[in-house]
């Protein structure tokens, strides 16, 4: 009696899970997104542009290598990873297991999440292609075992491109009488992630290079929104330049209105946060002059940023911004890998990704052999200084793609 | 003069700030049967948990069979030869009547066989719970289970066996089946010490009985005189003044 | 201890045993293979931390505290400091162990339930606390990475793997785990550790009376406790190969692992482990439903506890377990 409903239990329960086989045909790609949390609307930003690239691939309208030649079928299953590294792990080992993905597009936004989810390439022998991640230390981790992670490809820039361009900016701006360096004191509010720490350390080695000292850095957990406490003591460093970096829009506006009513000194620089197109609507006329990286997206003034935009209006009904255009682009590249390397051979995928020159919506996808990363810069991904003027967004730098001039 | 088995010497006990027994002398010389009496709240089982340590004294000392345990923890009793039938019979409702048995040998560590042996002694006292020995103790009715714990009392194979309250909650019947049972006990070499609210039952069982009134002992002497004592008989037992 | 054990607990273990042996040879289905994986891992848990609560019938709530420091410690040590993952899952369980009887200290003192659980909270919450904060060591909320599998091993010309990717060797170690704890549980509760334990549980004063020494028991039992709580927790470490304090530490996990227990029945040797198959595989099969999931988890325990207030196992031992008070069985003449 005991040992039939031992058994018993234990069958129903295989049989409970046991649904859900992959068709023979689509080869599957698997995705991890934050599509719960305090990330959900990047998430969610990410699934539609992964699922208008495939579906546009699916219905003959992709980007394809051979115009001309038979195209696999694909099908995209998209686990959210709550923005915990371990729901993501579980999720892939879920993904490669139960769906057979031949290539996982992951973390779409995290970068601490795919350094967890990096170490699964080997395990499984899975190619893996992260799309918004940009924290240097994936790109560290690639170069510090080239073996362990082969089949690992970063899909946006390092950390170091956003560093860059801020210390030409502030160069450039402060050169040119925009921007007042005071004293030259440096202070960052930024959210306790890799994605957070890794744009600071870079900002304050190149500026600090030259001559900015570095007054304070205060953490905060992602998705936060309570800044009074850190900026009164903001206030007492009394910094010139503030550089912000959070990825949740949420904390973006009530960390810049927060500003507002504190009236901190000094400029503040926001990076990631105002990509979202709700950040203006939500936060009003606290961002007013407010200066940020980088705005890679902007279907107001470029033509095909506008067709895109229009594209998923049609699909989603909601605007579009750089994480769509983004998750569109590395999905088609991906796509793209396995169209010319077959989905059998995982090591072939990997070097057909690593062999991309793409050009897509946010610049020229190229990969930089040693680290895995795309490049970017002149020629390949400009990262361009944006300020928020009368309630839009300009480019005010580099000069030579600017669509307004800088206002103090 | 033998020394005697048990010695409470002028022991004190509080329960936090409240003092419950105030210099409380007693002896129980070996294979005597001794009553503790008293009305409730005089502090009569309090009495027994110090003697076994369950409850540390004060002050005064605890000695048994010439040994000072006053500072040594209950745990030092079992072995040295003293055992308690607790009030309620405290069984461990979830185990078997045997496991419940069993563990009243618990300090002497016994081989399988000896445990067996042991076992058999002590159950030929109880045929009443022979039948029973795997069913849970809860099961077990109020008799039955009063009959458990002091098997499992008498496996420690005491020297003194120390009942709390043996007597209480049960019916007539019952209590000249456990008074008989505690004159085999007896019968056997085995000192008990217990307390009882009852004068009658009391001292009428005891070779010896002590008198307690909050938390002092008030009277003492052999069961016959206690008996015979005309405040014992006013109070106690009932008795217009001769 | 039959209301523990039930009637043939030796006997129900090899079965279980058999059956979950024979699993990978059954199902051809890595998914169903590694939810299994998880299912032995919690099982160890829950059978550990049973031990205090349910068996020796202490309130403890802090034993995720015992799993994270159980996997961070061989995390830690492998990964970071580079030794063998066959050496740090022991050290691991010794740190764990370690803390079972540094926590155990001031539980010994308090005899009022609410407060041993409150205590032992709060040790978790410490644990949690002192893991996201040491950043430099553990990386905090942002994940540990870089936990080595275990070294493959060579049985007989055969090389079994270990970690995320290889499920039939991961799934080999996790039952070996499983089996090695359970029969070791199994024999502690069938002899004198068992008895004690129970005793205590059910009458301190009598326990005492009979010369148990209730500081050592409760010492070696929350011990020995945490340390099988601990090697859960380095099984876990070193197949997911990522960490996380509130994954490991966090009220979640606190949650989850007490569902297993009472709804598979609390103090009773099987329980914990159909606890853990059934909210297991109710936790994975749950996450298609997004946001309805913690509804119908929630709804899915609450009725499990209605329907079995003695939990899964207690339809096993249901004739060892006492009648309700005053119900006297016909068969016991009064004497």
């Amino acid at each position: 009696m005991t040992i039939r409903r031992t058994l018993m239990s234990a069958a129903a329960t295989a049989l409970a899970l046991g649904a859900g086989a992959a068709s023979a045909e689509e080869i599957v790609l698997g995705a991890t997104a934050p599509l719960t949390g305090p990330a959900a609307n990047s998430g969610e930003a990410h699934r539609q542009g992964m699922e208008l690239a495939v579906k546009e691939w699916n219905e003959g309208r992709g980007d394809y290598v051979n115009e001309g030649g038979e195209h696999p079928t694909f099908r995209l299953v998209i686990e959210d990873q709550n923005s915990k590294p371990e729901v993501a792990v579980s999720a892939v080992q879920r993904m490669v297991t139960r769906d057979g993905i031949k290539l996982l597009l992951g973390d779409t936004l995290h970068s601490h999440v795919t350094m967890a989810l990096m170490e699964l390439s080997p395990q499984f022998n899975l190619p893996i292609l992260s799309i918004e991640p940009v924290s240097t230390l994936i790109a560290d981790k690639v170069v510090s075992d080239p073996e362990k992670y082969a089949m690992y490809w970063k899909g946006n820039y390092n950390s170091e491109g956003y560093g860059n361009a801020v210390d030409q900016f502030v160069e450039w701006a402060t050169g040119k009488g925009l921007l007042d360096p005071g004293e030259k004191k440096l202070a960052f509010v930024i959210e306790d992630t890799d994605y957070g720490h890794a744009n600071a350390d870079t900002i304050i080695d190149l500026l600090g290079a030259d001559g900015w000292t570095h007054a304070t850095t205060e953490t905060l957990p992602a998705g936060s929104t309570d800044f009074y406490p850190v900026l009164t003591k903001l206030r007492a460093e009394d910094p010139d330049l503030t550089v912000s970096v959070f990825t949740a829009v949420n904390s973006g506006v009530a960390l810049v209105r927060q500003m507002q009513e504190q009236a901190i000194p000094g400029r503040h620089l926001a990076i990631y946060y105002p990509t979202k197109t709700e950040f203006v609507e939500q936060v009003g006329d606290a961002a007013e002059g407010l200066v940020w990286a980088s705005l890679q997206y902007a279907p107001e003034l470029s033509e095909a940023h506008k067709a895109f935009d229009d594209k998923i209006v049609a699909e989603y009904g909601n605007p579009s911004t750089y994480s769509q255009a983004q998750a569109y682009c590395i999905t088609m590249l991906g796509m793209r890998a396995i169209e010319q390397a077959g989905a059998d051979d995982p090591k072939a995928i990997s070097d057909a990704i690593g062999a991309s020159d793409y050009e897509c919506l946010t610049g020229r996808l190229v990969f930089n052999p040693e680290n895995h990363t795309v490049i970017d810069g002149e020629g390949y991904i400009p990262i361009p200084v944006a300020q928020i003027q009368d309630g839009h967004n300009q480019i005010i730098w580099p000069e030579s793609s600017a669509s307004a001039e800088m206002v103090q | 003069m033998t020394e005697p088995l048990l010695a409470l010497d002028a022991i004190d006990v509080r329960y936090g700030p409240t003092q419950v027994l105030w210099g409380v002398t007693l002896r129980v010389e070996p294979g005597e049967v001794v009553a503790v009496m008293g009305p409730n709240g005089s502090g009569k089982s309090t009495v027994l948990k110090a003697a076994m340590g369950l409850k540390g004294v004060s002050g005064g000392r605890v000695m048994f069979r010439g040994e000072d345990m006053t500072r040594r923890p209950a745990t030092a009793r079992p072995g040295a030869g003293m055992s308690i039938v607790l009030e309620r019979r405290r069984l461990f409702p979830f185990m078997s009547v045997r496991e419940n048995i069993e563990l009243g040998a618990y300090a002497r560590r016994l081989s399988r066989a000896d445990l067996a042996r042991s076992f058999d002694e002590v159950l030929a006292l109880f045929p009443e719970i022979a039948g029973h020995l795997d069913a849970t103790a809860a099961r077990l009715s109020g008799g039955q289970q009063q009959m458990v714990a002091i098997a499992r009392g008498l496996m420690g194979d005491p020297q003194l066996l120390l009942m709390d309250e043996p007597l209480l909650g049960l019916s007539p019947a019952l209590q000249r089946h456990v008074i008989d049972l505690m004159g085999r006990i007896n019968q056997r070499g085995v000192a008990i010490l217990f307390n009882e609210q009852n004068a009658k039952l009391s001292f009428g069982l005891s070779h010896r009985g002590y008198l307690l009134e909050s938390g002092r002992v008030v009277l003492e002497g052999s069961g016959v005189e206690m008996l015979d004592h005309p405040e014992v008989r006013r109070v106690y037992l009932g008795e217009e003044a001769a | 201890m039959r209301s523990v054990l039930g009637s043939r607990p030796w006997l129900t273990l090899a079965l279980i045993a058999l059956v979950l042996a024979a699993m990978p040879f059954v199902i051809d289905d890595n998914y169903l293979l590694h939810i299994l994986i998880l299912f032995l891992i919690f099982a160890v848990f829950a059978t550990g931390w049973n031990l205090t609560l349910g068996i020796l019938g202490q309130k403890t709530l802090g034993h995720h505290a015992f799993f994270a420091i159980g996997a961070y410690t061989t995390a830690l040590l492998s990964g970071t400091v580079g030794l063998s993952p066959w050496l740090t899952l022991w050290l691991g369980v010794l740190a764990a162990a370690l803390a079972g009887g540094l926590i155990g200290i001031p539980i010994l003192r308090i005899r009022s339930m609410p407060h041993v659980a409150i205590v032992t909270l709060a040790f978790a919450e410490i644990v949690k606390l002192l893991l996201a904060n040491w950043k430099d060591v553990t990386r905090g909320e942002l994940g540990l990475w870089g936990i080595p599998p275990f070294p493959a091993i060579e049985i007989g010309g055969t090389t079994i793997r270990f970690g995320a990717g290889q499920i039939a060797g991961s799934f080999a170690l996790a039952l070996l785990a499983f089996v090695a704890v359970h029969a070791l549980v199994l024999w502690l509760l069938r002899g004198r550790f068992g008895l004690t334990m129970v005793a205590i549980r059910d009458s301190q004063l009598a326990a005492e009376s009979l010369s148990i020494d209730l500081t050592r028991s409760k010492l070696a039992a929350f011990a020995l406790s945490a340390a099988i709580v601990g090697l859960s927790g380095g099984l876990y470490a070193h197949y997911l190969q990522i960490l996380t304090p509130t994954s490991t530490a966090g009220p979640e996990m606190l949650v989850t692992l007490l569902a297993m227990i009472i709804l598979g029945g609390v103090g009773t040797f099987f329980g914990p482990i159909f606890g853990a198959l059934v909210l297991t595989a109710l936790t994975e099969y749950l996450r298609e439903y997004g946001d309805l999931r913690m509804l119908i988890y929630g709804a899915t325990v609450t009725l499990f506890v209605i329907l079995l207030p003695r939990g899964v196992a207690g339809l096993l031992t249901r004739r060892g377990r006492p009648a309700a008070a005053g119900d006297e069985p016909a068969t016991a003449p009064e004497t």
